[in-house]
């Protein structure tokens, strides 16, 4: 390999994947071309600078495609605990209640990984739980929110925690958080209308549940049935 | 349901909570709000939920690139203003925003959205797809619609500027 034709396979160092050839025809190269190593080594510090601060461990010292290539190994190595687990998940989820779209009513604003983080924290939430009826959603939602959805329209004046009719098969609770915590509604602002967001519940085949917030000038603002 | 697509409500299900945090999180680099991210995510999956149920819809090879392709267009059209509605977020009004703030986290967040902002938007969005959507350069390629060199040397070019930009080293290649 000629300098020429690194520069044609640099880019390959910062794939998902490489082919172990390619990956050992780039080392060989840099080994004798001390311009070529200082080129990559610029890239890949410049790469390590894109990475959040808490993804960072470990991009310094190799390269991405190899650094995917370890951690599919650990994957791998606790790929039977997940199972286990899934197991686990599936027998609680019982009719494939997919909850696609994420749930939280108002997230904070924050940066990209700490959103994921959220998201996990969110998925970790216990949203479904049995009853003597099947499985529930908790919802819980802040006082005066003008709530729409499939079973109608109203201003619930007061927080609840699970939504009464729901027209899914079985009857479901999910739980909205604020800011990445879950709402205590023991504790919750009363809002003046203006301030109070539509939520609104669509059922996707009776099986996902998406909570769409959208500014809404609320009807019949004292009357809290809006009729 | 669509013969030729061949995707259900459950495989579509399945793979968009597979890819959720990698969709975040491009969306989180791309919009200047996380919230905005949020709903972008959301209006991609209805779209893509309703497209799936459209009789002579357009067929869907690779659910997993399709959905990135699908979000980068929300996106797109999210920022040129056409479909951004307006919001009063009700953590404006709950004094809740504080107790989970983490501003090493925003800092963080701010430099790198700096870092993409100083390049030409092509070679952002090839480096956002790659880093941050956590795919391939083929897979990249394929949301784009570009050819594969283009892809890598998109990537490559934005790598270059990024690093002068911040070292002001002169990153010139290879001349040897």
């Amino acid at each position: 390999m000629n300098c020429k034709e690194f520069k044609e396979k640099v880019a390959d160092l910062f794939d998902k994947t490489i082919d172990m050839q390619t990956e050992r025809e780039c080392k060989e190269h840099m080994a004798h071309c001390p311009a070529c190593k200082a080129y990559y080594d610029e890239l890949r510090e410049t790469y390590a600078l894109l990475q959040p601060e808490d993804e960072k461990e470990g991009v310094d010292d190799e390269k991405p495609a190899m650094k995917a290539v370890a951690n599919s190994s650990l994957f791998t190595l606790h790929s039977s605990l997940f199972k286990v687990a899934s197991i686990f998940i599936a027998a609680i989820f019982l009719t494939g209640l997919s909850f696609a779209a994420g749930l939280s009513y108002a997230t904070h604003r924050s940066q990209a990984t700490k959103q994921e983080a959220k998201s996990q924290e969110f998925a970790n939430e216990k949203m479904l739980e049995l009853t003597d009826n099947g499985e529930r959603i908790v919802i819980t939602w802040l006082k005066g929110t003008w709530i729409e959805g499939d079973f109608g329209g109203y201003i619930e004046a007061d927080p609840i925690e699970h939504s009464p009719a729901l027209p899914l098969n079985g009857e479901y609770r999910a739980t909205i958080l604020l800011n990445g915590r879950r709402i205590n509604p023991d504790n919750l602002p009363d809002l003046p209308a203006s301030a109070v967001n539509k939520m609104e519940i669509r059922f996707a085949a009776g099986r996902i549940v998406n909570l769409i917030t959208t500014p809404v000038e609320i009807p019949y603002a004292d009357d809290p049935y809006g009729e | 349901m669509n013969k030729e697509n061949e995707v259900t409500e459950e495989e579509l299900a399945k793979v968009f909570k597979a890819e959720r945090p990698h969709l975040l999180r491009y969306a989180c680099y791309r919009l200047p709000d996380s919230e905005d991210a949020e709903d972008v995510l959301q209006e991609t999956y209805l779209k893509l939920h309703s497209r799936i149920q459209t009789p002579h819809g357009q067929k869907i090879q690779n659910l997993r690139n399709y959905l990135f392709r699908t979000l980068a267009n929300v996106c797109a059209k999210w920022q040129s203003g056409n479909s951004r509605i307006k919001t009063v977020p009700l953590d404006a009004k709950v004094d809740l925003a504080d107790a989970t703030a983490d501003t090493s986290n925003d800092d963080d967040y701010k430099r790198i959205v700096k870092l993409l902002t100083e390049i030409p938007e092509e070679q952002a969005e090839v480096i956002r797809l790659r880093i941050y959507g956590d795919n391939s350069f083929a897979q990249i390629a394929e949301i784009l619609s570009l050819p594969l060199p283009t892809v890598k040397s998109r990537f490559l070019y934005g790598l270059e500027k990024i690093r002068k930009g911040v070292k002001g080293l002169n990153v010139k290649g290879l001349n040897c």
